[in-house]
């Protein structure tokens, strides 16, 4: 029987879903709590046959990551690929490097810098987010210089240095939502789409969950964001336009739990299988 | 005897009650409830987390608040 290493800080529904998946699958889990575990490599005990790291902490788990790495475990997903996709200025230029289409955006550090990078991406609005962040904390849309140098003030007085790095996104009109796609070794399981009144269409921050029927066009640009990035278990977010799709994030450790109901597939059954494939 | 089915439904999926830590009021466990999830105390709205099971006994300690590099 292989074993799971489920590294995680919560158990969350998410979580829950993905044990019961491996235990209907005889796959036994190991749960792997990063606040009481130590990562000394003289001490841990490996005893399981891959990890698939679900921690809620981006720094943590990318710490478990590595150091599992470091010790020759398969582990979901790999590093890089964390390390692309938690950030999302990295985000954007592993998807302008393989041209898959993506909105416009530039990194800056003062306000001169950000009003120079807005007349090129075409002006306002835009939308600056926190390279490393998610669940739609602290997305702020620009539509004017004032708005612009109020938040820019902001984040120089009060915010940290990762805020002190500016992202900025060329802002997109939705038809009343977005999409989620989940992809799994670079093939589309199933999709969403996310309604808000919002602009911020995050479930997180309330978008209402339906089933996206899988084209062909989004399994297309799904695989190659997927592989710009490195592949695993991917979560990406997609916008419509009159041109097609761009992708706007990537999301490394997804959240699924109200996304199974309304596509009638079951994401944790596929998590569990590809970890489980990943097994030399 | 419909009723009947829903309570024996009912007994088998709520494993257990522990204790909010916030409010005292009981909190309603499932029977697959594990260590580290997070659960809401439905009387004072507060996010808990299960610290421990001892045979049957759940403690529940408050949640931590979420930090800036959370999320998926």
């Amino acid at each position: 029987m292989k074993t799971l290493g489920l590294i995680h800080s919560t158990i969350r529904a998410d979580e829950k879903l993905i044990i019961e998946a491996a235990r209907k699958k005889n796959i036994q889990v190991k749960l792997i709590d990063i606040r009481t575990q130590i990562f000394n490599p003289e001490t841990f005990v490996l005893d399981f046959d891959v990890a698939l790291e679900r921690s809620v902490s981006t720094v943590k788990g990318d710490y478990a990551i590595k150091f599992l790495e470091n010790l020759g475990v398969p582990v979901v997903n790999f590093s890089e690929v964390a390390a692309v996709c938690g950030d999302k200025f990295l985000t954007s230029l592993a998807l302008r490097k393989v041209t898959v289409p993506t909105p416009d955006f530039a990194m800056v550090f003062t306000l001169n810098q950000a009003v120079e990078a807005i007349k090129k991406i075409g002006g306002y609005p835009v939308v600056i987010k926190p390279a490393i962040g998610s669940w739609g904390r602290l997305l702020a849309k620009i539509n004017d210089s004032d708005s612009l140098e109020t938040v820019v003030e902001h984040k120089e007085v009060l915010g940290g240095p990762h805020q002190k790095a500016i992202y900025i996104q060329q802002y997109i009109e939705k038809p009343g939502h977005d999409i989620r796609a989940f992809v799994i070794g670079g093939k589309v399981i199933c999709a969403i789409y996310r309604d808000s009144k919002h602009w911020i269409t995050n479930t997180a921050r309330g978008g209402v969950a339906s089933n996206c029927p899988v084209t062909k066009e989004l399994s297309k640009i799904c695989k190659q964001a997927s592989e710009a990035v490195g592949g695993g278990i991917l979560a990406i977010d997609l916008f419509e336009t009159k041109d097609g799709y761009l992708i706007n994030e990537i999301n490394h450790t997804m959240e699924f739990k109200n996304s199974e109901e309304p596509t009638g597939v079951s994401i944790s059954s596929a998590i569990v299988d590809y970890c489980v494939e990943q097994v030399g | 005897m419909h009723v009947h089915i829903i309570n024996i439904s009912y007994s088998l999926f709520i494993y257990m009650t522990a204790q909010c830590p916030i409010c005292d009021a009981p909190v309603a466990l499932q029977s697959n409830v594990e260590v580290s999830e997070v659960v809401n105390c439905t009387d004072c709205g507060s996010r808990v987390v299960v610290e421990s099971i001892a045979s049957s006994r759940v403690m529940l300690a408050q949640a931590p608040n979420i930090e800036e590099d959370w999320g998926e």
